[in-house]
């Protein structure tokens, strides 16, 4: 008698999937375009890297080789992978973007350009990694006084400045609806929107703090605003 | 007109593998440095160095109006020259070697008898009395339209490797080691002869007590100053010692020139194209408007004394072979310039085109410098892992400069005189390897994103950069990049980041970083 098990067997890794299909062609970019990078899988943890360097040349033929790991998450493509300063070439600072562990901070994570549906998704990635790692030789050659182009503020600081762009940099419209992000007010879509405009919250910032909360997740706005703000506890929102 | 580190690399390389088997004995007889020593056949040689030095040549080519009198200072400059190469090298007379004249700047050797250490001191010495008692007394009442010149001078004694470069029709003698170096350090501006303590001990008692003791603060070392002689006491020294001169015919010599080179046959111009050094002399002279770089292996002197009190002198020779030659071709095929000297392990070049245009020469000169140190750091380096603890030091200035070729037949410098050439000579000096210390004025000169890579030490009133190469010049300047979209290209030679599209290249705008 067929009986259903109820113990699920494990998942198969990202790069088993399809008969290794997303492998395979992740392989044969990195193959043309970053070929001294290696994709590497530990059996242990069933994690995927990749590792190597990533050479840059100057125009006068210098070459500055900086090693590299690129983690996968388990859910590959589905989110994008994770960049570290394998050798320790640079220090960490978040004024040059780097956290803990070597970690590469490349962008603001609801900004980040990754689309999973991209055939060229992973080269893209290693584009805006090689380019993260001329802007560190560029701050270092520059005597590491300005971050080499543009960047969001440290951290809840920059989340604020991204939700401060999505309300067209209106202070006052992201104090009002600051609470209704983090879902302490909620208010009725044919109700009058918290910015004060007198207009139904359905026309007017419905859509736009639905895409914030959206972009930046409701985990990370709990993360970013339920935590003890260690240096001001006064700010602490809740 | 550029630096390539590949282009280097091959350079550095193939003189490597074209350059044989380097010799070093210890020189124990009686030779022609000029004809024995080569870039593989050196020799360690005892021995006075002299430096001697009439700072005012400097001013005069400097401030020194047009027309007549600027032709008194060339005049006067060859005449001191060549008179002074005779009393140096005159067989009859000190028996020395000239080495050369770094502007109005004698370096001479000593060492002769081999190995008599008194009597080797005792002639670098008198050569010293005998040169300030020319300039005092039969030089400038011969020109008593030029102000009064004095002279300045510097010796040390001890070993010293000779070599030579090897270029052909180009070559110059090279010493390296602690004598030749602390001849030329002790020197000062003024009008102050002193010797080092080594050379001092070395001395007769009777030329001893010409001498007091001083503190070089500089240095912070004791030295020892000459002060007066009276002629009548000089010329017995001189009968001691054996050595004629004749402050006669050394009168008669001078005299018998300026009727040779009168004023109205010599010539000075500005130069539109590079000039041709070899084409200079008494009667074709340049004056113009240009920059001055000293680049000094930085550490040589004690590295090659290390080395050969460790056997190990030929390796450090290949070193320095190996920085030199690439130095010389950095500035001539890389950036056009004029490649004047090589002073032991330190080379003086000089830019003066395009003609006026002091902002690309200025340009150009640091551009020089920039390529001498990303040499050193990132080829020489590479290739030659035993001159890891070396680095280049360079000075630049720029300013009006006399440029020509001096002295007696057959044994001419190539000489650059100026206030600018002094200066950058200085500037040189005065940094550790790795520095590049230029004048305010070239600086005023650069480009926005160069300038930033210089700072200001207010100490020595110049702009310092530290451990600049061409690739950090390059992603200095591109700073301002990553704001627009860029064109990435990668493939097995690595990736390169640019603003413009290459054939396969990828453009995006590169993401807004942030750091939690």
């Amino acid at each position: 008698m067929y009986r259903r098990s109820h113990s699920r067997s494990k998942p198969k890794p990202w790069f088993e999937r399809e008969g290794g299909e997303i492998l395979r062609a992740e392989q044969g970019l990195v193959q043309a375009h970053y070929p001294s990078l290696t994709f590497r899988a530990d059996t242990e943890s069933g994690r995927m890297y990749l590792d190597g360097q990533i050479t840059l040349q100057a125009n006068c033929g210098v070459a500055t080789s900086i090693a590299v790991r690129i983690s996968f998450p388990p859910n590959y493509p589905e989110t994008e992978p994770t960049a570290y300063d394998a050798g320790g070439r640079f220090p960490v600072s978040a004024d040059r973007h780097i956290i803990n562990e070597g970690q590469f901070c490349l962008w603001l994570p609801p900004c980040c350009p990754w689309d999973k549906d991209d055939p060229s998704r992973l080269l893209r990635f290693l584009d805006e990694l090689a380019v993260f790692l001329e802007r560190q030789l560029v701050y270092d050659a520059t005597g590491r006084q300005e971050w080499p182009g543009p960047q969001y503020k440290h951290g809840t600081a920059g989340y604020e400045e991204f939700m401060l762009s999505k309300l067209a940099n209106n202070e006052e419209d992201f104090r009002s609806l600051l609470p209704v992000i983090l879902g302490q007010l909620r208010p009725g879509r044919n109700e009058p929107c918290p910015c004060g405009s007198k207009q139904k919250y359905k026309r007017c910032h419905a859509s736009s703090v639905a895409d914030i909360v959206s972009r930046i997740g409701r985990n990370t706005l709990d993360f970013l605003y339920k935590r003890p703000n260690l240096r001001n506890p006064a700010a602490t929102m809740m | 007109m550029s630096w390539n580190y590949n282009t280097s690399v091959n350079r550095v390389q193939a003189h490597l593998d074209g350059m044989g088997e380097i010799e070093v004995e210890k020189l124990v007889r009686d030779a022609d440095l000029h004809s024995l020593l080569s870039e593989t056949c050196c020799r360690d040689i005892y021995g006075a160095h002299v430096y001697v030095n009439v700072p005012n040549f400097a001013d005069l080519a400097t401030i020194t109006a047009e027309g007549e009198d600027y032709r008194r200072v060339i005049q006067g400059l060859h005449l001191y020259e060549r008179e002074v190469a005779r009393i140096v090298e005159g067989e009859d007379i000190f028996d020395g070697v000239r080495i050369h004249f770094q502007g109005a700047k004698l370096h001479a050797l000593f060492f002769r008898p081999i190995d008599n250490t008194s009597v080797i001191a005792a002639r670098a010495v008198l050569l010293q009395m005998v040169l300030r008692h020319f300039v005092c007394c039969i030089f400038n009442p011969e020109f008593p339209k030029l102000p009064n010149l004095s002279l300045s001078g510097g010796a040390d004694i001890g070993l010293a490797i000779g070599t030579k470069n090897g270029h052909r029709g180009d070559r110059e003698l090279l010493f390296l080691g602690a004598p030749a170096n602390y001849a030329a350090k002790i020197l000062t501006g003024t009008d102050a002869i002193r010797v080092t303590a080594a050379i001092h001990e070395a001395l007769p008692e009777a030329l001893q007590r010409y001498f007091t003791e001083v503190e070089d603060r500089r240095l912070d070392a004791t030295v020892h100053e000459l002060g007066s002689v009276p002629v009548e006491e000089l010329d017995d020294l001189l009968d001691e010692y054996g050595l004629s001169w004749d402050r006669e015919a050394s009168l008669q010599r001078l005299k018998d020139d300026k009727a040779l080179y009168p004023l109205n046959q010599i010539e000075y111009s500005d130069a539109e194209v590079l000039i041709d050094m070899d084409s200079l002399g008494i009667t074709n002279n340049k004056r113009v408007l240009a920059a001055s770089v000293f680049g000094d292996v930085s550490g040589f002197t004690a590295y090659i004394d290390k080395s050969v009190g460790e056997g190990e002198a030929k390796p450090a020779l290949r070193v320095l072979h190996a920085i030199r030659k690439e130095m010389a071709s950095i500035v001539k095929h890389d950036f056009d310039g004029l490649r004047v000297q090589f002073q032991g392990d330190r080379v003086q070049a000089l830019f003066h085109l395009p003609k006026g245009d002091d902002e690309h020469i200025a340009a150009r000169a640091v551009d020089t410098a920039i390529a001498l140190n990303s040499a050193m750091e990132l080829v020489v380096k590479k290739l030659l892992p035993e001159a890891k603890e070396l680095g280049i030091a360079v000075g630049v200035s720029i300013g009006t400069t006399l440029v020509s070729k001096l002295g007696t037949r057959g044994h001419r410098d190539r000489i650059c005189i100026g206030d600018s050439v002094e200066n950058a000579a200085t500037y040189q000096e005065g940094s550790a390897g790795g520095e590049i210390a230029v004048s305010s004025i070239i600086h005023g000169h650069l480009d926005d994103d160069l300038q930033k890579l210089f700072i200001w030490d207010s100490d020595r009133r110049l702009y310092i950069a530290t451990d600049l190469t061409q690739d950090k010049v390059e992603r200095a300047r591109k700073a301002s990049l990553f704001k627009q979209a860029v064109h990435v290209a990668s493939g097995l030679q690595g990736v390169s980041v640019s603003s413009h599209a290459t054939s396969g290249s990828r453009s995006f705008v590169p993401s807004k970083s942030f750091a939690e």
